[in-house]
C-alpha cells in the first residue's frame, strides 16, 4: 500500500484563528497563542476590550454564530487580513449551557437555543475551516471543551451533549478531510479555576478515592498548557495525529 | 431469560415498525412485557402488533413524530392509559437520511434538524414525559440507541455521527441525574443486519465483504435474536446495577475502548 506523503501541512504560517463564544476559555487561549507568538483573528460574538498584552498580535472579529453564512464571513474577513490559518481553535459553548438544570426543566427552546446551536455553531466553523484550509494545503482544526463530558455530570445534560456531538464531529472531520492535510482534534480541559461556572456543580469526583489534586499537582492552565499542546497538534511535529482526543486535565481521568 | 423474566412490565419503543425497534419489541414482549410501539407510519406498527399477538403479548400502536414534543406526550400518556404504567422506555427512533453519504462541508441546517430532530428532541422529549412514570416503577430503565460512528466518527454521515455521539453524552448524564430515582439510562450500540443496512450494501457491494471481516463473530446482528435480547437482558433484574453505559452490542465490531 502505497503512503502520502505528510502533505502540504507542514507549511507553518504561524497564523491561528479563535473562535470565542460563550465563556471565557477562547479568549484566554487567544491570549496565550498571541502570547507565544501567533498571529490571532479572535472570532467573538461581543468584542472584549482589548487587554494588554499580546494584544497587538489578536484581530478581533465580531461574529454572529447564528447562521453559517455569518460564520464563513468572519473567517473570510481574517483571512483577508491575517491570510488562511495554520491552526483554528474552537471554543463554542454558550455559557447558558453551563447553567445546572433537571432534564425536566430544560425547555424546548433552550435547548433548541443552546444545545442544537452550540452543535451547529461547531458544525459551521469546520465547515469555514474547511474552506480556507483545502485552498491553502491543509490546516489542524483542534476543538475545546470540558472533561467532564468524558464522564457526564448530572443536570448538565445539554452541555454534556454537545461536548460528545463536537468530539464526534471533529473525528469525522478528520476522516473525511485528512486527505486535504487537514487535522482535527478534541482537547479535554479540566474543570476546576478554569471553569468558574462550573465550581458550584457538583461534578463528579475523579476516580481516585477522596478529592486529591490531580496527579500532575494542578490543573493545566489555558494560556500556556493548552496552548502549548494546541501548537504542537498545529506543528509539523504533529503530523501524524488526527482524530485524538486529549485529555488536559492533569491526569484525572484517564480515560481508556 | 424466560417468557416472565419481564412481566408485568411495560415498554415503549420508538421506531418500533421495523427494523431493530421491532426486534426490541418482539424480544420484549417475548420476555413478558407489554409493549408499545410509537411509528410514524401507522402501518409499519400494525405489522408489529400483529406479531406480538400471534405470540400471544400484549401490543399498542401509537403513532407519533417523535421530533414532536406533543406526540411524544401523547404516546407516553396513551401507553401509561392502556397498560397502566410504564417501566421501560427505548428510544430507537431515527431519521431516515441517516443511512446517506455526506460531505461535512456540504451539511445543511435542514439535513442537521431532520436528523437532531428525531434523535436529540426526541431523547428529551422521552425523557421528560417518562420520567414520572419511570420513578413509580421498581426497575425504570431508559435505553437509548447509540453507535460505534458516535464513539469513531464517519467518513460517510458526520451528522450521524456527531449525533450518536451526543447521545453517548446525554446517557451518562441522564443515568447521574436519575440514579438517586432508582432508574437506569444505558445506551446499546448495535451493529445489525437491518433493511437500511442491506440498501446499503447494495449500493455498496464491495464494502460489505470487507467489512464483514470485521467481525469476529463472522456476522452482523439480528434485530430479534441479538439486538433484542441484549436489551431484554438491560430490562432485567440480573442488570439493575448497570448505568450509565454505551454498550457495544456488535459481535466484536468495535473494540478500541
Amino acid at each position: 500500500m502505497s503512503t502520502a506523503s505528510p502533505g502540504p501541512q507542514a507549511r507553518e504560517s504561524n497564523v491561528a484563528y479563535v473562535v470565542a463564544t460563550g465563556t471565557d476559555v477562547g479568549s484566554r487561549l487567544a491570549r496565550g497563542l498571541a502570547y507565544a507568538g501567533s498571529r490571532v483573528a479572535v472570532l467573538e460574538e461581543s468584542p472584549a476590550d482589548a487587554p494588554a498584552n499580546g494584544a497587538d498580535a489578536m484581530v478581533r472579529y465580531p461574529t454572529s454564530f447564528a447562521s453559517r453564512a455569518n460564520v464563513q464571513r468572519a473567517f473570510d474577513s481574517a483571512a483577508g487580513t491575517l491570510g488562511s490559518p495554520q491552526l483554528v481553535l474552537v471554543s463554542a459553548l454558550p455559557a447558558s449551557l453551563f447553567v445546572p438544570t433537571d432534564s425536566e426543566g430544560l425547555t424546548a427552546s433552550e435547548w433548541a437555543t443552546a444545545v442544537q446551536g452550540a452543535a451547529k455553531t461547531t458544525l459551521y466553523c469546520l465547515q469555514a475551516a474547511h474552506s480556507h484550509m483545502v485552498k491553502s494545503g491543509g490546516g489542524t482544526i483542534v476543538c475545546v471543551g470540558p472533561s467532564f463530558a468524558l464522564v457526564g455530570a448530572g443536570r448538565l445534560l445539554g452541555l454534556s451533549t454537545v461536548l460528545e456531538a463536537q468530539r464526534a464531529l471533529v473525528k469525522s472531520a478528520a476522516r473525511q478531510w485528512g486527505r486535504h492535510g487537514i487535522r482535527a482534534h478534541w482537547i479535554a480541559l479540566g474543570a476546576g479555576a478554569n471553569y468558574p461556572a462550573l465550581q458550584q456543580v457538583p461534578l463528579p469526583n475523579g476516580p481516585e478515592l477522596g478529592p486529591p489534586p490531580p496527579p500532575l499537582g494542578r490543573v493545566p492552565d489555558f494560556e500556556h498548557d493548552v496552548v502549548d499542546i494546541a501548537q504542537f497538534l498545529a506543528s509539523s511535529a504533529g503530523r501524524g495525529l488526527t482524530g485524538t482526543s486529549l485529555v488536559a486535565d492533569g491526569g484525572d481521568w484517564m480515560v481508556p | 431469560m424466560s417468557a416472565s423474566t419481564l412481566a408485568g412490565r411495560t415498554a415503549l419503543i420508538t421506531g418500533g415498525g421495523g427494523g431493530i425497534g421491532r426486534g426490541i419489541a418482539l424480544a420484549l414482549a417475548s420476555a413478558g412485557a407489554n409493549v408499545a410501539v410509537a411509528v410514524r407510519r401507522k402501518t409499519t406498527g400494525d405489522e408489529t402488533a400483529a406479531l406480538v399477538r400471534a405470540e400471544g403479548g400484549r401490543a399498542l400502536v401509537v403513532e407519533a413524530d417523535v421530533a414532536k414534543q406533543v406526540d411524544v406526550q401523547n404516546a407516553v400518556a396513551r401507553t401509561v392509559a392502556e397498560f397502566s404504567s410504564l417501566d421501560i422506555v427505548v428510544h430507537n427512533a431515527n431519521a431516515g437520511d441517516s443511512a446517506h453519504p455526506a460531505a461535512l462541508e456540504d451539511v445543511t441546517d435542514e439535513s442537521w434538524h431532520s436528523q437532531a430532530g428525531v434523535t436529540w428532541d426526541g431523547a428529551l422529549w422521552l425523557a421528560q414525559a417518562s420520567l414520572a412514570h419511570l420513578k413509580r416503577s421498581s426497575a425504570g430503565r431508559f435505553i437509548l440507541l447509540g453507535s460505534a460512528f458516535g464513539l469513531h466518527g464517519a467518513g460517510f454521515n458526520p451528522v450521524y455521527a456527531a449525533l450518536k455521539g451526543g447521545v453517548k453524552g446525554f446517557t451518562k448524564s441522564l443515568a447521574r441525574e436519575w440514579g438517586p430515582f432508582g432508574i437506569t439510562v444505558n445506551a446499546i450500540q448495535p451493529a445489525a443486519a437491518t433493511e437500511p443496512a442491506e440498501v446499503f450494501f447494495n449500493q455498496y457491494p464491495e464494502v460489505r465483504a470487507a467489512f464483514m471481516r470485521n467481525f469476529p463473530l463472522g456476522r452482523m446482528g439480528r434485530p430479534r435474536e441479538d439486538i433484542g435480547r441484549s436489551v431484554v437482558a438491560i430490562c432485567s433484574d440480573e442488570f439493575g446495577f448497570i448505568t450509565a453505559q454505551s454498550i457495544q452490542v456488535d459481535g466484536g465490531l468495535y473494540t478500541a475502548i
